[in-house]
């Protein structure tokens, strides 16, 4: 039983960072129906730019702040410059986004290397913590839970509760009418945009304290991150983290218990969800 | 909600996700290269990982490249051997026989290379291996993929310069049980051709020598989260064998550090290699005190022609504090292709025949030992049982335990297995 409890709080911890790469991705692909291919590499970008800041700070805090905010800013220069202006021709983002993407990565790899590099955080959080039934469980594992759980919260209340949220549901279902009654829908989307790029940074540099940051986790992050987006419904936050908690158990169980399967069980669950039900967990039916 | 321009939303993405998969293995190192298969040009291609977890992989076979070419006046990108002129063009691979299988074609067909070298890894061998077999007017020399089972597969246009990964563990379960006192030891390794020889090499020698496992862990390449797999690992083990590498040898080793693991590890040949030791995680707690064994001499290793060969690495571009095994294979590998060209004064005519006689009965004093062939054009070569020790300034090292010389392969190709193999 404690063994069971332990790869679900392991399912639960890696969900947390793959609910923080999607929360991105919920945003721009799921709210806005941008088809953006660089988010990935928005991931792999703040993580070492989390990396470098935190390595010459050694504050984790400031780097976590620095990447967010230096993607968001590049993802805003992407969507006015590169994407804006042929946002509804998804062939075409997504071709704009897939080169930016590859660009970046190489460009990545000439810079920081194909060795495998980890946010540094100090020693005082690399301990576990003694809890009822599961014993030792890592310190740091549980600190993401918590940054997952209270960027969900707060995600979902800006989106479903403020003016700016309600804004941003009217510019998506009808621009020409937001547009009509006085809003500039189009700062509306570069905002959720920067959002969403930065929120890929942040989760960049929290994946990147528990994980390695190297080529490829681009990849990785950018197809994790679409199946959560797409099995719990696009543009639902609450769905999204129902997604990546779902993945995040798959693949800890998968990997126990038939660990050569671990990968095909993951994608053979966002097939079962479309199947049952295409639209997503939480997805509205269009 | 109206979506009415939304109708390529899904092609879109499959379009978009197909690219992003395929590209992976194939956005670095497209050189390109004129066919030149005749006249005073001989064209070697050049194999290497360049994205996944071994993506450093071509960083060090450029180094390795580097060193041997420069010995001989030229540069990565070529020089002149016997007055032919060489070129080497280079693709990358992810690590994957997929890719590895795309980009060996791609060297042969379009690039039209007389020589293909490399590639890095296991899977990717065996693809290369039995591609070779359909191409038989091209020689194929291997970079450092070791599955044994690559020079036992008929190829006769393939040579390997160095052991394969079970003649690595060579005596190191003998010492695990003997001196290190191990009597249980639980496995972790990635589930690919590779740690399967690598894994099965030490624990036929292990289990020869009386220990028991308790248990395996098989897990797919790339796996970057260990908490669940750690927390496998029965109550009464004496130590842990991981059989892993690159960032998925890291990504254990820090998560070892943080679950607070305190058995001690054997490493695969890859697992506590440089590249690994290299990263800045806090592995270090993790890391002291485990053996491993493999074609990389540690400190204190007194062969003339080893600290030459290091100063020359050093000075590569990217290449790390100390040779990785992908430098030093690649660079006996290389060698070996540049003296057997030699010896064969580059005479590429009657199907390559000189140059392959050449490269199958070389021999030569390599940096890591004497290197000779035997019948199935796989090398005969030292090996070194070593531990990874704190050095005095603090940084992790390798110090040797011992060697052994003239190492054979054996026969035996190992598959996944459970308990002993």
């Amino acid at each position: 039983m404690d063994q069971f409890l332990l790869i679900a709080l392991n399912g639960l911890t890696l969900a947390a960072v793959y609910f923080l790469v999607a929360s991105g991705l919920t945003l721009i692909f799921g709210l806005m129906r941008v088809i953006s291919m660089a988010h990935g590499m928005s991931y792999l970008l703040g993580g070492y730019i989390g990396y470098e800041i935190v390595r010459q700070t050694g504050n984790w805090i400031l780097g976590a702040l620095g990447a967010a905010i230096a993607v968001g800013l590049l993802g805003l220069f992407i969507h006015q410059v590169l994407i804006r202006r042929f946002q509804d021709d998804d062939m075409r983002v997504a071709l704009v986004t897939l080169g930016i993407s590859l660009i970046g990565t190489d460009l990545m790899l000439a810079v920081f290397g194909g060795t495998a590099t980890q946010v540094p955080i100090p020693k005082d959080f690399q301990i576990g913590l003694d809890l009822p039934v599961i014993g030792q469980y890592p310190l740091i594992r549980l600190l993401i839970l918590a940054v997952a759980i209270v960027v969900g919260v707060g995600l979902t209340l800006f989106i479903n509760k403020t003016r700016f949220g309600s804004i941003v549901r009217a510019g998506v279902d009808d621009s020409q009418m937001t547009s009509a009654t006085g809003v500039n829908v189009r700062l509306v989307f570069g905002l959720i945009f920067l959002l969403g790029s930065a929120l890929a940074a942040f989760a960049g540099v929290v994946g990147g304290t528990l994980f390695p940051l190297l080529p490829g986790q681009d990849g990785s992050y950018l197809l994790f991150s679409l199946v959560v987006v797409i099995v719990g419904g696009m543009g639902s936050v609450p769905g999204a983290a129902i997604g990546a908690v779902l993945v995040g158990l798959v693949s800890q169980f998968a990997l126990v218990y038939a660990p050569t399967y671990s990968l095909v069980l993951t994608f053979a669950l966002m097939v079962i969800v479309l199947a049952v039900r295409p639209q997503g967990i939480l997805g509205r039916a269009s | 909600m109206t979506l009415k321009k939304r109708k390529g939303l899904v092609p879109a993405l499959a379009i978009g996700v197909t690219v992003v998969l395929a590209a992976t293995g194939c956005s670095a190192g497209a050189n390109g290269g004129s066919s030149t298969t005749s006249g005073g040009t001989i064209t070697i291609g050049v194999l290497a990982t360049s994205q996944g977890n071994l993506a450093f992989g071509m960083d060090e076979a450029k180094a390795a490249i580097g060193v041997a070419m420069q010995a001989i006046g030229g540069t990565v990108d070529g020089g002149v051997i016997n007055g032919k002129t060489v070129k080497i063009v280079y693709a990358g691979t992810d690590g994957t026989s997929g890719t590895a299988q795309t980009q060996v074609k791609k060297l042969v067909e379009n690039d039209g290379v007389n020589i293909v070298f490399g590639p890095v890894s296991g899977d990717e061998g065996e693809a290369v291996v039995q591609y070779a077999l359909t191409v038989p007017e091209v020689t194929f020399v291997n970079g450092s993929a070791s599955p044994v089972g690559m020079t036992l597969a008929g190829a006769t246009n393939f040579f390997r310069f160095h052991g394969d990964s079970a003649m690595w563990m060579g005596g190191l379960g003998k010492y695990a049980y003997d001196v290190k006192k191990y009597k249980k030891i639980y496995s972790i390794a990635e589930d690919y051709s590779f740690p399967y020889d690598n894994a099965g090499g030490f624990f036929s020698g292990f289990c020869a020598a009386g220990g028991k496992v308790s248990g395996n862990s098989w897990v797919p390449v790339g796996t970057t989260d260990y908490a669940t797999v750690i927390s496998q690992i029965p109550a009464g083990t004496d130590a842990v064998y991981v059989g892993l590498g690159g960032a998925d040898a890291a990504s254990f080793l820090s998560q070892a550090v943080t679950s607070g693991v305190h058995l001690p590890l054997v490493g695969g040949s890859i697992a506590v290699d440089t590249t690994a030791l290299a990263g800045d995680a806090n592995i270090a707690s993790a890391a002291i005190g485990t053996i491993t064994g493999g074609p990389v001499p540690g400190a204190g290793y007194t062969n003339p022609k080893w600290q030459p060969f290091v100063d020359a690495y050093v000075k590569q571009p990217k290449a790390f504090p100390s040779p990785s095994i992908f430098s030093i294979l690649y660079y006996n590998s290389f060698e070996s292709l540049i003296l057997g060209l030699q010896q064969s004064k580059g005479d590429l005519s009657n199907k390559q025949g000189a140059l392959r006689d050449a490269l199958g009965s070389l021999q030569w004093d390599s940096p890591t030992g004497h290197i000779s062939m035997d019948k199935n054009r796989q090398a005969i070569v030292d090996n070194f049982l070593i531990q990874v020790v704190k050095g005095t300034d603090g940084k992790l090292k390798q110090e040797n335990i011992s060697s052994a010389t003239g190492v054979t392969q054996g026969t035996k190709v190992y598959d996944r297995f459970t308990g002993c193999p």
